[in-house]
């Protein structure tokens, strides 16, 4: 659920886990976090250890300040503290193969870090972990709790479940297997994972341990069939938790994503534009982010993110999505070797978008519910969703208008080979009707909300602007 | 009342996955020891070699100051 602005508090569907605090959005719109007296500990160790400085300082952790707002529960209230925001929350189930690792080694990083400061993960949710851009960020500063000596990593499985297990998936079984993810809120549960892995997993020592070993003993103990066991008294020294943590970034690294050719992967390279018809395109899409001036941009359909690029230079942040997980993944590894801080490339089929999971749907937002954005844009994708997906144009136009405040849509003429291939053996209405109908829908649909400002057509480019953005 | 002073525990760590961690653990310490002793004789022949071409380094350097320790005298007593 996002916490939209309704003038009154709004506590995240999602806090409710965490004793130690909760997020929450206050009557004057501010996302707040409140830390309870269950953490007042826990948290002032974070503050005053020098943990909280070294981890802002390398960009690890989203920084805070502490607050004097209203709290959302008085009584169990210690501070408030108002975090960082981010440009855009999205989820491992989206992030490039790249990215899920990062955010692996991100949350061993951060576990090392926290050893040295005598404190500990008391959790590794993959959720946990957001991104600006190329760059990934621990975005819960509750998480953090004192080190008790001897004493085992209790986020050992949640890591294996969050980060181990899909990641072996798609390493073993293809890119696909990271929509797994969207299916357990709470990581892919490790008797699942291990039935799909291949049998030469067993001989690989990192998948061995942490996967095939972690999933026999955790069925072994949850056994409801055997007399009820005694809580095991683990013990671990801080070296032996550093070696695991040494063992799952080794097993984390080895990690490949399985490479094959792809429709889309080679698009830029291979694509029917002519150098005049890719001079025309950079234009409109330049011309249109320089009259919106948008904060933020969707980019849909993006493939490796040409066109992303050119609203990420101009200064909004930008999310490029598209179907293609070698595109994504490209996109995502082209952004690291430029340090890009506002471009975010995801998956997203849009045809089955992510939907709102977890408890009532709403404690992971569907990708609808974490618009609108100021800017759409979709070159070059309306005769796929149409013509591919036979989703009529009116659907299209109002989805549109649903996520995006403004929009460009390039309309590929009938001539392209793309869509050739995609008509062949549809005989129904031509691509100019098609496009006319769509403009009219658009028009319809982008003028029944309050002001059209303007709306205009220019060449294959199709432009429509909402109320006003507001800045 | 008494719900409230309850301890929580914020996820369930799973005995099984906290009993591997004393396997694992005791696996990687002993193979990092043993990989130890296994290496040992090679680290100690390049410890050595490390040790010889350091001391040709500080030979140099000692001869490099002592020669311009030289050269400042001759000039001082030009």
């Amino acid at each position: 659920m996002i916490l939209r602005n309704t003038n009154q508090t709004v506590v995240h569907p999602a806090s409710y886990r965490d004793p130690a605090g909760c997020i929450y959005r206050s009557p004057s719109g501010q996302l707040l976090r409140q830390v309870n007296h269950a953490g007042a500990s826990d948290y002032d160790m974070l503050m005053s250890s020098g943990l909280y400085e070294r981890l802002v300082s390398t960009g690890q952790l989203v920084s805070h300040t502490e607050t004097e707002d209203e709290p959302c529960d008085v009584e169990k209230a210690y501070k408030i503290i108002q975090p960082e925001l981010l440009d855009f929350i999205s989820y491992p189930y989206e992030w490039a193969f790249s990215a899920l690792k990062a955010a692996a080694v991100l949350t061993l990083d951060i576990q090392e870090t926290a050893l040295k400061h005598s404190m500990t993960l008391k959790d590794a949710s993959a959720y946990n972990v957001q991104f600006r851009g190329h760059q990934p960020v621990f975005i819960d500063t509750l998480s953090f709790e004192a080190y008790q000596p001897g004493k085992a990593w209790d986020a050992y499985g949640q890591f294996c479940r969050h980060f181990l297990a899909p990641l072996a998936l798609i390493h073993s079984r293809g890119v696909e297997m990271g929509k797994v993810q969207s299916l357990y809120i709470d990581g892919v549960p490790l008797d699942y994972a291990c039935k799909l892995l291949p049998k030469r997993t067993w001989l690989r020592p990192g998948t061995l341990m942490h996967l095939h070993l972690n999933s026999m003993l955790t069925r072994s103990y949850s056994d409801t069939s055997k007399p009820t066991q005694e809580k095991p008294n683990a013990k671990v020294t801080q070296q032996g938790l550093q070696n695991i943590l040494q063992s799952l970034r080794k097993t984390v690294l080895s990690m490949r994503l399985p490479t094959r050719a792809t429709t889309w992967a080679d698009y830029y390279e291979n694509n029917t534009y002519d150098e005049n018809g890719q001079k025309e395109k950079l234009q409109a899409v330049s011309d249109f982010i320089e009259s919106v001036n948008p904060r933020t941009v969707w980019d849909l359909g993006a493939n490796t993110g040409l066109y992303s690029r050119i609203a990420a230079n101009k200064g909004a942040h930008v999310v490029a999505f598209d179907i293609d997980h070698l595109c994504v993944e490209r996109n995502y590894n082209e952004c690291v070797s430029e340090q890009r801080t506002n471009l975010l490339p995801l998956h997203l089929d849009l045809t089955n978008p992510s939907p709102g999971i977890g408890w009532a749907h709403t404690e992971r937002n569907s990708v609808t519910d974490r618009g609108p954005a100021d800017a759409i844009m979709a070159l070059a994708l309306i005769h796929h969703i149409a013509i591919s997906n036979n989703v009529p144009l009116e659907l299209v136009a109002q989805y549109m208008h649903s996520i995006g405040r403004t929009l460009i849509i390039e309309w590929v003429p009938k001539h392209d080979p793309q869509v050739q291939r995609l008509r062949v053996g549809e005989k129904t209405s031509s691509m100019a009707t098609r496009k006319t109908h769509l403009r009219r829908h658009l028009v319809v649909i982008f003028k029944s909300k309050k002001a059209v400002r303007r709306e205009r057509e220019t060449g294959n480019f199709i432009v429509c602007r909402d109320a006003p953005i507001p800045l | 009342m008494l719900l409230n002073e309850l301890p929580i525990a914020y996820i369930d760590p799973g005995s099984g996955a906290m009993v591997l961690q004393v396997v694992i653990a005791s696996i990687l310490g002993a193979s990092l020891y043993f990989r130890r002793i296994l290496f040992a004789p090679v680290l100690w022949f390049k410890s050595l070699g490390r040790k010889d071409e350091m001391s040709e380094t500080e030979h140099s350097a000692q001869d490099g100051e002592r020669s311009r320790r030289e050269h400042d005298e001759s000039r001082r007593a030009a």
